[in-house]
């Protein structure tokens, strides 16, 4: 492909956007969005699933467009959906800080999906740092989740290949962050800067390669775009987050307490899965696998997959394997 | 220049004079490099003292005792901030050319130049150069280095916006920590407000309905009435606190 022709394709894609299957706002609470995505199948299921994304970056990365949507994938099979969109925090929400996400935000969501099914239960499906609050609100309220599903989720912060984990070990966090937001832009360079050729050029490289095929370019364009829209973090919980987490371990080492209140992952009794990328530079298999031995769930499956932390979620492998993977082990519990 | 000859007459003498030149070119823009974030106003003389080391360590005292303080501590954080740059520097240098080192001995000397062979090639380097920073990335210089500079810049901002801030209060401007301050305020407020709506209501005894009527209306009229009764510009209360009809029409 020229560079002619590249600018032509990436010209007419410059409109796509990502979001693909209908979905329909049923609460919110400040800044926070509930959504219900429609049914496109029977339902399947009675308990519904209530996705919890991380706080880094944009939810729709799993319904990105309709042959790479993790979300649309499970409605195919029957699943009711719902998702927690967690905004753009600003200046005023500098102090909120991650118990405020797990027993304020999280838990008001929880409360209100199940008062609309009229249930005791849920179905939960933590993503990334999402499964970390995952964690910490079922460990919390076990009572309310009847199943919880871990995808590509932190627990030991400090295992070998963790260069996330080394960098920000020596750093001091809290006169980093001071009182301020942290840019989603920072955090977007640290990012990149885990594997720089990769991630800055050889990407571009490829996508000079590849036939101008306006479908290619346009999922091209809204990786880029999920990519590169990431929200400012609120300053407190991301100063907790990395200070508790990646410097102190303290989930790992059941010493991690929110609002007065101690997490012990032991309390996690739920039938659980844990969904690792065996290629995932942001979180190492061995940060996940840590996961069975912490918690006291007898009913534990670990589906580990030949694929990266992004190839998770948007892969033609991860829409093949993934959906009907969760949507089978929710079936049989 | 019989030196000159004798290097080239010997096997792979001029190979290795070429490589001691390159060698020393690429250490010279290393270093070149590394400097590259130095400040523009030159150095101390000596050359080997850090810059500005004699405002650093001059005493402070007197009237703007506290601003030179602020200001020798900020020079010192950007004085380890140029340093600790400069070691990044270093080592992305030496990760470039570990990476090509590699990179040239992977080489297959006579491959035609397809398209293929060139998408290898370079599918090659981009796999040396990972390889190459994933090395340095992990290692315990790398990561002082990094922690280095980015503590000093965070100490360098806090001393920077300390000084804005000061300069704003004397210009009667809004701080931001006054505005952290309202809002922790703010959330306060919420938490609390929050916490009473959670509590259950209170089961009150049956009363008749005249004194709860009383009860709860008159602490709302004295509520107004506190809130309007400030001062007006002439000094008179505001005429609505005496207002008959409006008191009558919420009392029926």
């Amino acid at each position: 492909m020229t560079s002619v022709d590249l600018q032509a394709a990436l010209a007419a894609a410059r409109h796509a956007t990502a979001g693909c299957s209908d979905k329909e706002e049923v609460w919110r609470f400040g800044k926070l969005r509930l959504y219900r995505y429609r049914s496109i199948a029977k339902p399947g299921h009675a308990t519904p699933l209530l996705i919890v994304y991380a706080l880094v970056n944009r939810p729709y990365m799993m319904d990105l467009q309709e042959d790479r949507s993790l979300i649309r994938g499970l409605l195919a099979h029957g699943v009711d959906v719902y998702l927690i969109d967690w905004g753009y925090p600003d200046g005023a929400d500098r102090f909120t800080t991650l118990a405020d996400y797990v027993e304020e935000f999280l838990q008001r969501s929880v409360e209100e999906v199940l008062k609309r099914h009229r249930l005791e239960q849920l179905n939960l499906l933590g993503v990334c740092q999402g499964g970390v609050l995952s964690l910490c609100y079922a460990a919390l309220h076990p009572a309310r989740v009847r199943n919880l599903i871990t995808m590509v989720t932190p627990v030991d912060f400090q295992t070998p290949a963790d260069l996330l984990s080394k960098w920000v070990r020596k750093i001091d966090i809290a006169a980093w962050v001071g009182e301020a937001n942290v840019p989603g832009a920072v955090l977007n360079q640290l990012f990149l800067s885990l594997m720089p050729f990769r991630l800055t050029q050889q990407k571009y490289v490829e996508l000079l390669r590849g036939p101008p095929e306006s479908h290619r370019i346009e999922n091209f364009m809204r990786v880029e775009q999920w990519i590169f829209d990431s929200p400012d973090q609120a300053g407190a919980a991301f100063r907790e987050f990395v200070t508790w987490c990646y410097q102190e371990n303290r989930l790992a080492h059941n010493c991690l307490e929110l609002a007065g209140r101690s997490i012990q992952l032991e309390a996690l009794r739920m039938p659980m899965l844990n969904l690792i990328g065996a290629r995932d530079h942001l979180v190492p298999p061995a940060a996940s696998l840590a996961l069975q031995s912490l918690v006291g769930s007898r009913d534990f499956t670990t589906l580990q997959l030949d694929l990266g932390h992004i190839g998770m979620y948007v892969s033609a492998r991860a829409q093949r394997e993934v959906p009907p993977a969760i949507a089978r082990w929710l079936e049989s519990r | 220049m019989a030196d000159a000859g004798r290097a080239a007459s010997a096997p792979g003498a001029a190979a290795q004079t070429a490589f001691a030149a390159a060698e020393r070119f690429g250490n010279f823009l290393r270093e070149q490099f590394a400097g590259c974030f130095n400040p523009p106003w030159p150095p101390s003389p000596g050359g080997s003292v850090p810059i500005g080391s004699a405002f650093t360590e001059a005493p402070a005292f007197g009237l703007a005792r506290e601003q030179v303080l602020r200001a020798q501590r900020a020079t010192e954080a950007w004085n380890r901030l140029v340093e600790a740059q400069g070691r990044l520097q270093r080592m992305w240098s030496d990760t470039l050319r570990a990476a090509a080192t590699e990179f040239s001995s992977r080489l297959a000397a006579g491959e035609p130049l397809t398209q293929a062979a060139i998408d290898r090639l370079y599918d090659q380097w981009i796999g040396c150069a990972e390889a190459a920073y994933g090395r340095t990335a992990h290692s315990d210089d790398f990561t002082d280095a990094l922690a280095g500079f980015v503590n000093a810049g965070s100490q360098w901002r806090r001393e920077f916006a300390a000084s804005i801030e000061e300069w704003a209060k004397l210009l009667d401007l809004p701080t931001r920590s006054e505005i952290n301050t309202l809002t922790l305020r703010l959330r306060e407020l919420e938490a609390e407000l929050t916490a009473v709506q959670k509590q259950p209501r209170r089961a009150t005894p049956p009363a008749p309905v005249r004194s709860a009527a009383a009860n709860t209306a008159r602490p709302a009229r004295s509520a107004k009435r506190a809130r309007s009764a400030k001062p007006t510009a002439s000094g008179k209360k505001p005429r609505s606190v005496k207002s008959r009809p409006a008191r009558s029409k919420r009392t029926p």
